[in-house]
């Protein structure tokens, strides 16, 4: 028999069962469907949590000043922490590794900006020159704020691309221009631009000690923020950062409203480990649907075996070899496998691309996709999964005994 | 050609079951079938003549003793062995004919041909000569269903002459027709014995095995002939 013989007895055989054959096929085609669709949005999910963090450096450190809850060594509760920048250096002492750091003063109202082309409320922030890359500001025109605009207090400024556009229209157009912030003039030196949505692009960064000068002579801000090493202990950075400030301000180091420390790195870590469980966990459900699918596959051909007994025999009578009839089922579940799985990992790949140009986008999920190899994958599990979801019948009918299988009815 | 037996059995024995229900269903059958002998094989229901027909085309084994087809021993053969002695040395005619519904008269005679190293065009050709030779090349792309019961038997002897085989065993092969069309087949095994071919038949009908040039009787598992 010639190969194409082979192929085209095999169809035929497909096609004459075609309810059976269908229903084995959607097994299989759900099962890889479901499996390319879980791990898209497997991906998806974890694209999302990335994206969470992608406006800030993943080992930062904020530590935010407080109120008070407990009393100590003679102060009462409700007593509110302020940062000065002699604490950057002390917590640069104390913690190895510490660079980028910086204050972080928000001016408490949003003050009018004009220039020669417009005005409107925006939120000024007064930094030291790291905080752009714990911001993961990207600068587009201009430069960000250096260590020699902190030390000659220069008015200068440094405007988000939302700010820039609507004071100058063309972003472009705001570098070497001036704006307004309480009657003092400062400089645009620079323009960035930022994941972190439309609030951050309306900021506009000052030199913290130009701020100070200017608008704010207090010196005081309420959030310092440093990049740390990734292989500091998360909780005796907690630790070491509270005893240092508790003794330059006075509080109790057990006080947790007194300061608050996020550090992004322990929460992106966390939330990794746990999208890493969601990934495993979808991986072994897809896995388990796609065998569930390639079971069905053997099972109906069992079933196809026992009620083509009488022709099984009949072709052993006439000289087929048992290899040859194994061969035939094996290829007959193949086909059906390889069919469907195809089908199964087109469609879901479709789906996963439809759900990516659509845009859908949450918190937690964005742009899902299959890459090639869990693609490859796949088929290479159907191909080698419908090979052996037709192992098992196949041997059985090689099996066949010619004389009972012709009593068959 | 060779004046040996085309069949040769020597002392063979079967049983079936294991020790507490021990059936011996062929105890020492010896037989000799020279080349182009019609043979009919009779006996009474349980006689052990379908387990001889079984044994003679190579579908099942026996215990002991010796059987040698066209000079050559049976005997430990592989499966893939006596699929391909089947195929090159004998040609079966069934009584409810087994001809695979889904295929035509003419694919169903060519069936034995797609275990061969014959091509396409071949087989069909000599398909087609076989269903000419029965009288059934008109029918060629008619289906069993469209048939009736005594040309679905010409189709199933065409299926067993198509590899041009030594011998052909025919196991009951008017058992499901009318005097009539056994008549007819009768006919047809007849004119292929005329041809000098060798076939061995099983039949409860005596005016059938009285057409036969020899009849074998079997008895209890053995031949008195």
């Amino acid at each position: 028999m010639t190969f194409i013989e082979q192929w085209r007895q095999i169809l035929l055989s497909a096609f004459r069962h075609r309810t059976r054959t269908l229903l084995t096929a959607f097994g299989v085609f759900w099962g890889i469907f479901m499996l390319v669709l879980l791990l898209g949005i497997g991906k998806g999910l974890e694209r999302g949590v990335q994206s969470m963090f992608k406006d800030e450096a993943v080992n930062s450190v904020w530590v935010r000043a407080g109120t008070t809850s407990l009393a100590y060594q003679g102060y009462t509760i409700g007593r509110a922490v302020t940062f000065s920048t002699e604490d950057i250096a002390a917590v640069q002492q104390a913690i190895p590794g510490a660079t980028s750091i910086t204050p972080r003063h928000t001016v408490p109202l949003s003050r009018a900006v004009s220039s020669t082309t417009g005005y409107g409320f925006f939120p000024v922030l007064g930094i030291y020159p790291g905080y752009h890359t714990i911001e993961r500001n990207r600068i587009i025109h201009g430069r960000f704020i250096n260590a020699l605009d902190i030390d000659h207090r220069r008015l200068i400024a440094v405007l988000g691309r939302r700010s820039a556009e609507l004071l100058f229209g063309n972003p472009a157009h705001a570098i070497g221009e001036f704006i307004i912030l309480d009657g003092i003039s400062f400089q645009v030196v620079g323009v960035f631009d930022d994941d972190g949505g439309e609030s951050e692009l309306r900021r506009i960064y000052l030199p913290f000690t130009s701020l100070a000068r200017s608008l704010d002579p207090s010196r005081e801000f309420g959030l310092l923020v440093f990049v740390t090493s990734e292989k500091l202990e998360p909780q005796w950075l907690e630790q070491r950062l509270r005893e240092v400030l508790a003794v330059r301000h006075q509080f109790d180091p057990t006080d947790l409203a007194a300061v608050s420390v996020f550090n992004a790195n322990e929460q992106f870590k966390k939330i990794e480990a746990m999208f890493t469980g969601i990934n495993f966990f979808i991986t072994v459900v897809g896995l388990g649907t796609l065998f569930a699918g390639l079971v069905s596959v053997s099972n109906i051909m069992m079933i196809s075996v026992k009620e083509r007994k009488r022709e099984i025999g009949l072709r052993k009578a006439v000289g087929a070899t048992p290899r040859s009839i194994q061969l035939l089922v094996m290829k007959e579940a193949l086909l059906i496998a390889t069919i469907s799985g195809y089908l199964g990992l087109v469609v879901g790949l479709a789906v996963i691309e439809t759900i990516r140009l659509s845009g859908l986008e949450a918190e937690f999920f964005r742009d899902p996709e299959v890459n090639l190899l869990a693609a490859l994958a796949a088929l290479i599990a159907i191909i080698f999964g419908g090979t052996l979801a037709g192992l098992i019948p196949a041997r059985q009918a090689a099996k066949t005994n010619p004389i009972e299988a012709l009593r068959h009815d | 050609m060779t004046d040996s037996p085309i069949i040769e059995l020597r002392d063979i024995h079967k049983t079936y079951g294991g020790a507490e229900n021990c059936v011996r269903a062929l105890n020492g059958v010896s037989l000799a079938i020279e080349p182009g002998e019609f043979v009919a094989i009779m006996g009474p229901s349980g006689s052990g003549k379908s387990t001889l027909l079984n044994i003679l085309g190579i579908l099942d084994g026996f215990d002991s003793g010796e059987y040698l087809l066209a000079s050559t021993s049976v005997s430990g053969l592989s499966e893939e062995e006596a699929a391909a002695t089947r195929n090159r040395f004998i040609g079966f005619v069934f009584q409810s004919f087994n001809l695979l519904p889904f295929l035509t008269a003419l694919e169903n005679v060519a069936l034995p041909l797609t275990y061969t190293s014959l091509g396409p065009k071949e087989r069909d050709f000599r398909a087609m000569d076989m269903l000419a030779y029965v009288g059934l090349d008109t029918r060629a792309h008619h289906r069993p269903s469209q048939l009736s019961g005594g040309q679905c038997q010409r189709v199933a002897i065409a299926r067993a002459l198509v590899t041009r085989p030594r011998v052909i065993f025919a196991d009951e092969p008017t058992g499901a027709l009318d005097s009539g069309t056994s008549d007819e087949i009768m006919t047809l095994f007849l004119r292929l014995h005329e041809r000098g071919a060798s076939i061995v038949m099983v039949t409860h009908a005596s005016d059938v095995a009285c057409r036969a040039q020899r009849i074998v009787l079997v008895r209890d598992g053995r031949v008195c002939e």
